[in-house]
């Protein structure tokens, strides 16, 4: 059974990259814009992986990780950071937020799916 | 200022010429020095009086001046904060309105961009694997190369099945001959028998002739003789008889294997004929298959690399996103300015002056919009950037 990977940016065209790549992979995606939307679409649904963006309206991507690793069921969850900041400040705030990676775009698919066949869970 | 200060001086000065006529004229004694004190008093005494009145008219002026002044400036001034105004509320939404639709057209262009992308990886994938199963190159078992090379091994085992019936047909035309020599025998023996025969038929004679001489004694024997005689006759019938039955034999046998060489030697030419059209036929198809899984091989190997191109350029598209990040903070930063200038200036419409905007603080609220090392470095004063290197990992 198919992977599923939720993938969080309010840039559709990036979304776009993301799922063409995973689902090129054999992944399941499901797509959200922001932080909020996201939290909206952890439905309760098993999912695997998480790759978000930090810059976003109404719900950024530090404070959606946080808040979804407060839900018991994504607790554990692995969260990859996928982003154009690349500032360590920012990066330590991510991994405090319970980030397991930091990705800086643009990035290359085969590198992007290398990390997440290392994060994903079984 | 320059008037207010020079009148005590010019009065002090008509006060001065006084006094030294009044000391000049007279005799240098007390009187004379007191007249000239006294000119000098009264001199300086009108100067206090023309200054003091000069100041009270000079500020009731420079009120009035300034009055005048501000009412000047603030008439000059006032076309230049409408036009602020009309900056405020006509160009900067339309700046931010521009960079908005240039932002979003570029998104929908790149998201469609981004799909027709992927709609050619995915054409390809069907074509190839289309084209794989076509000819058989993915494993060699289906599609033509299969349905060829299953062909091929019938059609093989086919001609092996004729080329092993004609050599039975062979060997059974070589047994036939070998018949025949039994004939030559056959017909020997018959001839034998028949000279037997003729043998015994004299020897019956003789013994006729003897029995005859023997008289009474050899009616017996003269009986068995001509029985003898009779034999005889009979075996040299049955040789006469199987010489023709024999050469009867012989003639169909002979016929028997020339039909059977005839249709040896034809069907060898067919055999010949039909193995030479199939290993053309099948040579045919080998081109044709071959050239098949040729343009299969170079159709995945196309792929491939068209695949990679485009993985390259889904990291180029993500130029898009960079981009509509640092128009979206210029539109946000371009979107804050109507309020601060509104705000910079609303003391003006009571009387008041136009307040300096807060450029550091407008600045920095745009500094702490960037989400990019480029908009970082050009705000610091560096040029314009490429954005970093794809995939910057750092796992935590």
């Amino acid at each position: 059974m198919a992977k599923t990977i939720l993938v969080v940016d309010d840039s559709a065209s990036l979304r776009q990259v993301v799922s063409i790549a995973l689902k090129g992979a054999g992944y399941d995606v499901v797509e959200a814009c922001d932080g909020k939307d996201a939290l909206g679409k952890l439905d309760g649904r098993k999912v695997h992986l998480v790759i978000s963006d930090v810059n976003m309206p109404n719900m950024d991507g530090i404070t959606f990780v946080k808040e979804m690793k407060k839900l018991p069921s994504y607790k554990f969850t692995p969260v990859v950071m996928l982003t154009t900041e690349n500032q360590e400040a920012k990066k330590a705030e991510g991994q405090a937020a319970g980030a397991k990676a930091w990705m800086v775009k643009p990035f290359a698919p085969a590198q992007m799916l290398n990390a997440v066949s290392k994060l994903v869970l079984p | 200022m320059t008037r207010l200060a020079a009148s005590p001086l010019l009065a002090l000065g008509a006060g001065l010429p006084g006094a030294v006529a009044v000391a000049a004229v007279g005799a240098p004694a007390w009187p004379t020095f007191v007249a000239a004190g006294a000119a000098l008093l009264v001199g300086g005494g009108i100067g206090w009086a023309i200054r003091h009145g000069l100041r009270q008219d000079a500020a009731s002026a420079t009120q009035q001046l300034h009055r005048q002044t501000e009412t000047t400036q603030v008439e000059k001034l006032t076309p230049y904060v409408a036009s602020l105004d009309q900056l405020a509320e006509r160009l900067f939404p339309l700046w931010s309105r521009q960079i908005e639709s240039g932002r979003s057209q570029m998104e929908s262009a790149v998201v469609g961009l981004t799909l027709a992308f992927s709609a050619i990886v995915d054409r390809l994938d069907v074509s190839v694997r289309t084209a794989d199963a076509a000819s058989g190159a993915a494993d060699g078992q289906g599609g033509l190369l299969g349905v060829f090379t299953r062909s091929e091994t019938r059609l093989q085992s086919l001609i092996e099945s004729l080329q092993t019936a004609n050599r039975h047909k062979e060997e059974m035309v070589s047994e036939v001959k070998r018949l025949q020599q039994f004939i030559v025998e056959l017909q020997k023996m018959a001839v034998d028998v028949a000279g037997i025969a003729d043998q015994t038929n004299l020897l019956a004679l003789n013994a006729a002739i003897e029995a005859a001489r023997a008289g009474e004694a050899g009616r017996g024997f003269a009986v068995v003789a001509d029985e003898v005689r009779k034999l005889s006759g009979q075996s040299k019938t049955t040789g006469v008889n199987m010489g023709t039955a024999v050469d009867a034999i012989s003639k169909a046998i002979a016929t028997a294997v020339a039909s059977a060489e005839s249709t040896a030697v034809n069907d060898a030419r067919a055999l010949q004929a039909s193995e030479d059209a199939i290993g053309e036929v099948l040579g045919g198809f080998r081109g044709i298959i071959d050239g098949l899984v040729e343009s299969s091989h170079t159709l995945r190997n196309e792929s491939a690399g068209i695949k990679s191109d485009v993985s390259d350029a889904l990291v180029q598209l993500q130029f898009q996103d960079r981009v509509s990040q640092i128009l979206s903070h210029v539109r946000d930063s371009i979107d804050a300015l109507p309020a601060q200038l509104a705000a910079s200036h609303a003391d003006v419409a009571h009387g008041g002056w136009p307040q300096p905007l807060p450029v550091d603080r407008m600045l920095a609220s745009l500094s702490g919009s960037y989400a990019t090392a480029e908009e970082r470095q050009i705000h610091a004063g560096g040029g314009t950037a490429a954005g970093d290197d794809p995939s910057e990992i750092t796992f935590f």
